[in-house]
């Protein structure tokens, strides 16, 4: 009676540790690792789709325009900590871009552009970071849809920086050089060299399209699914360095598309020769 | 390209949300970032500049004032060892001019006293003589009488 007993035991927790190990699988397929390539829908407002990465750009917009109110709108002669902080970005980035455009009109132009991509982008890499961030949402029938998600990670948002940063280096050569001489550097017929030059310039111009949007979005969007994936696995420590890595890929990341966006602009009002 | 925008869930209306997002954050931060903050930093560098200048200015009148202290200085030494200078001859020459004027009053005071002290001797040399005379005719008158 005994030995059937045990035995019994044993077989009802085999199948326990079995049934249980196949609802962890479950879950895991369900609930546990979630990665899709397209922004989170939550909603929709005025017959356009609400998703989780507008939401949590427009509350870091908010942040940032309640926090500059507060903390820049007045600011002192002789400064605070945070004003100090908000000094050397804005000095540093407006220094920086007269050495490399060589010009303070050109930098007084285009910093507001430049500036705004660094640090709306920052912002957005950072915030997306923040714990809780994809851990806020909605259950739709049995399915989690978070109410904020990293913005970077969708392609809507990244394109967007990608049309501004393009729009305007296309603007900066033509106001510089004239619509003429700067569609000359792409079409010309000096040369069948030149002629072959000017058209591979042009694809190449175009093409920063897409290498602006992407190379931002498969950054942040990469990093997102690593952080998802170490944590179902290993949920604590291990994502801690990731962590970290994060918070660097995504300054590196608005600080590059700013760069280049500057870079570009400079190649842009560069005379042709 | 369809398959493409339907996977990344592309969206033209949502580009152009954010793109409008992007606007209303860059004229936001204009005002409450950049302009105000670029101010300021022109400001302080205008009034470092301006003390800059007048710590130049401070530097140059203290070196003017110095050298005119110099000059002063100078000139009141000068003038000092002129009236010194002035005052010893002054002094040499009173002294010059009283020691002449004692030795020409003890010269006069010297022959006087010679003078009369000559007179006082022949006056005492005349008594004497009277004396020694009377003396005599008194002596020769006891003399006689004696005799007589």
């Amino acid at each position: 009676m005994v030995a059937y007993g045990r035995k019994n035991e044993l077989a009802f927790l085999g199948t326990y540790f079995m049934f249980s190990f196949i609802a962890t699988a479950h879950a895991a397929s369900e609930a546990g690792i979630h990665v899709v390539l397209k922004p989170y829908i939550v909603g929709e407002l005025f017959g356009v789709p609400l998703t989780a990465t507008l939401i949590t750009t427009w509350i870091t917009m908010l942040l940032l325009i309640v926090g500059t109110f507060f903390v820049s709108r007045k600011p002192a002669l002789i400064p605070t900590k945070i004003q100090s902080i908000a000094e050397m970005v804005v000095g540093g980035v407006y220094e920086y871009m007269s050495n490399v455009l060589e010009s303070r009109i050109l930098a007084q132009r285009y910093f507001p552009i430049v500036i705004t991509i660094f640090i709306f982008v920052l912002a957005l890499n950072w915030i997306g970071l923040l714990p809780g961030v994809t851990a806020v949402g909605l259950y739709h029938d049995g399915h989690f849809t978070p109410l904020l998600y990293p913005a970077a990670t969708d392609l809507n948002i990244t394109v967007a920086f990608a049309l501004i940063a393009f729009v305007t280096i296309e603007v900066a050569g033509v106001v510089a050089l004239g619509t003429f001489k700067y569609l000359g550097k792409f079409i010309n017929f000096h040369s069948p060299l030149a002629f072959v030059l000017g058209i591979i310039e042009l694809i190449s111009e175009i093409a920063r399209l897409i290498s602006f949007s992407f190379r931002l979005f498969g950054n942040m969007f990469a990093g997102k699914t690593l952080l998802v994936v170490t944590m179902f696995f290993i949920p604590y420590l291990a994502p801690v360095p990731l962590y970290a890595f994060e918070v660097f890929v995504g300054f590196i990341q608005a600080f590059v598309f700013a760069v280049l966006t500057l870079f570009f602009i400079k190649v842009a009002v560069t005379e042709p020769h | 390209m369809d398959e493409i925008i339907n996977a990344f869930g592309i969206d033209t209306r949502l580009i152009i949300i954010q793109v409008v997002n992007f606007g209303i954050l860059m004229v936001a931060l204009g005002y409450f970032l950049y302009k105000p903050i670029l101010r300021v930093l022109k400001e302080r560098e205008d009034k470092i500049a301006q003390g800059l200048q007048d710590a130049e200015a401070a530097a140059q009148a203290k070196a003017e004032a110095s050298e005119e202290k110099q000059s002063i200085l100078t000139n009141a030494h000068m003038e000092a060892e002129e009236v010194a200078k002035r005052a010893k001859s002054a002094a040499d020459t009173i002294a010059a001019e009283i020691m002449a004027t004692a030795q020409a009053k003890a010269g006069a005071v010297l022959s006087e006293a010679e003078i009369k002290s000559e007179q006082i001797k022949s006056a005492a040399l005349k008594e004497s003589e009277k004396e020694i005379a009377t003396l005599a005719v008194l002596a020769a008158e006891k003399v006689l009488r004696q005799q007589a």
